[in-house]
């Protein structure tokens, strides 16, 4: 599980971080709504943490804003605000669910794989598009022109990646840290190894996928030179 | 059974308003160290983590004392919470709060601007409320922005001081909080201590921009 932490006080932040990663959940944690509303729009995250007092928006705006743009990842809300009002509120614009603080983590724990469940089931079925390329991520089935195309397990990582930010130039850090989950460099040559398997398998669709030199790869329904 | 006088059956918007301030204040470190407790026995570990697990409590724990040291300053008539009928040196203020930020390098406190100037106030409730605005200004600056304390100017029976966060700055957001007075915002149990104390003693707190904390304090002969 990716989950994306977004509080101002370093010392919750810091715990939320630390026994987070202590369950094998992938943490990126920030501390303000414009660092967060970066991320959360920049990488693929199964759920964010969201904390309802931040220094420059609120998590109520925050949320609105992704939902408004389209990002529909589950969002936990937290906060030391626990009155009915704004339980009510946190729901409305979009949160998933509402923990008061001081929270018990076990609570925190189970509340994310409860909201994380409710996301997937929302995922299931859907189909990401992109020109003649078509990706399942329910069944992990792949087309180029309604022929069936077979990828790896990375490959198809990296595929539904690109997909899920066509049109944006996604950078090799994004590619390292949400493909490769950290574990390479943005300057290895893996990435582009990838990259150029993946072309070969998508055939005609290969020209949907640029390199954009010296950033990392965009992604577009109308393609062009390969850059 | 003798019968209680009747509770009043509303409580004034300013106190509910102030004690959800309050609630949520406390609410925060209070959750670092359940947090912290929570996960540190989660599993065995090794001695060296369940002393950092403890320190970590421990700061929490400070944080609440200090709250509550507020809260109590907050309670107590102007006169006491100022300690206006006394006079402190601003050279031993800044020399407290230089020391509670030592090792710091994001926080810069101008000892060489203050001086054997004297203003109204005690020496702990004037220190208290001016870390109090560095802690608003730490908590609400942009990325990167570096805190400082410093004399700006003396003006007759004025000494005018600044809390800065430069550049890029505090959020819009913190610095309109100085503005709303039943603030319900984080920070504003921070806020309403720093300037009551500052304003018990003839002083004010104000702000023109969005990067600084204007204070200014009585000068005593």
């Amino acid at each position: 599980m990716r989950v994306l932490v977004v509080e101002d006080e370093a010392a919750t932040r810091d715990i939320l971080e630390r026994g987070l990663r202590e369950e094998q959940v992938q943490v990126e944690a920030v501390g303000d709504a414009t660092s967060a509303e970066s991320r959360a729009c920049a990488g693929a995250f199964d759920a964010i943490v969201l904390d309802v007092c931040l220094p420059d928006h609120d998590g109520f705006t925050l949320c609105r804003r992704l939902r408004a743009r389209g990002i529909d990842t589950p969002v936990l809300l937290l906060t030391g605000r626990s009155g009915l009002g704004d339980r009510v509120r946190g729901l409305d614009v979009g949160g998933d669910d509402y923990l008061a603080k001081p929270f018990a983590f076990a609570e925190l724990l189970a509340r994310l794989r409860a909201v994380t469940r409710r996301g997937r089931s929302r995922h299931l079925g859907g189909v990401l598009s992109c020109g003649s390329i078509e990706l399942d991520q329910r069944t992990r089935h792949v087309t180029v022109d309604k022929k069936a195309v077979f990828l790896s397990h990375t490959e198809f990582r990296l595929l539904e990646y690109l997909m899920r930010r066509a049109d944006d130039t996604v950078s090799r850090d994004d590619l390292a840290l949400y493909v490769w989950d950290g574990k390479e460099d943005r300057r290895s040559n893996v990435m582009d190894v990838y990259v150029s398997y993946l072309r070969k398998k998508l055939g005609p669709g290969s020209t949907l996928i640029r390199t954009v030199r010296g950033m990392g790869y965009t992604m577009t329904a109308q393609g062009g030179p390969r850059g | 059974m003798a019968e209680w006088p009747r509770a009043p059956a509303t409580i004034p918007a300013d106190l509910r308003s102030f004690a959800a301030a309050v609630a949520h204040e406390i609410r925060t470190p209070l959750s670092a160290a359940a947090g912290e407790a929570e996960v540190a026995l989660r599993r065995d570990r090794s001695p060296a983590e369940y002393r950092d697990a403890l320190r970590r409590i421990a700061a929490a724990v400070s944080e609440l004392v200090e709250i509550s040291g507020d809260l109590t300053l907050l309670s107590e008539p102007l006169d006491d919470a100022a300690g206006a009928s006394r006079s402190a040196t601003l050279g031993a203020i800044f020399a407290s709060i230089h020391q509670r930020y030592a090792g710091r390098a994001d926080v810069d406190v101008d000892l060489e601007s203050a001086s054997m100037t004297q203003v109204a106030g005690s020496e702990g409730h004037l220190a208290r409320a001016l870390t109090l605005l560095i802690e608003h200004a730490l908590r609400h600056r942009r990325a990167g922005a570096h805190v400082s304390l410093r004399i700006v100017a003396m003006t007759g029976a004025r000494v005018h001081l600044a809390v800065s966060a430069q550049p890029p700055g505090m959020w819009r957001h913190a610095w309109s909080a100085l503005h709303r007075t039943a603030d319900h915002a984080a920070g504003s149990l921070r806020l309403r201590t720093a300037r009551r104390v500052v304003e018990a003693t003839g002083g004010a707190v104000g702000s023109s921009d969005t990067n600084a904390v204007h204070i200014e304090l009585q000068r005593t002969a």
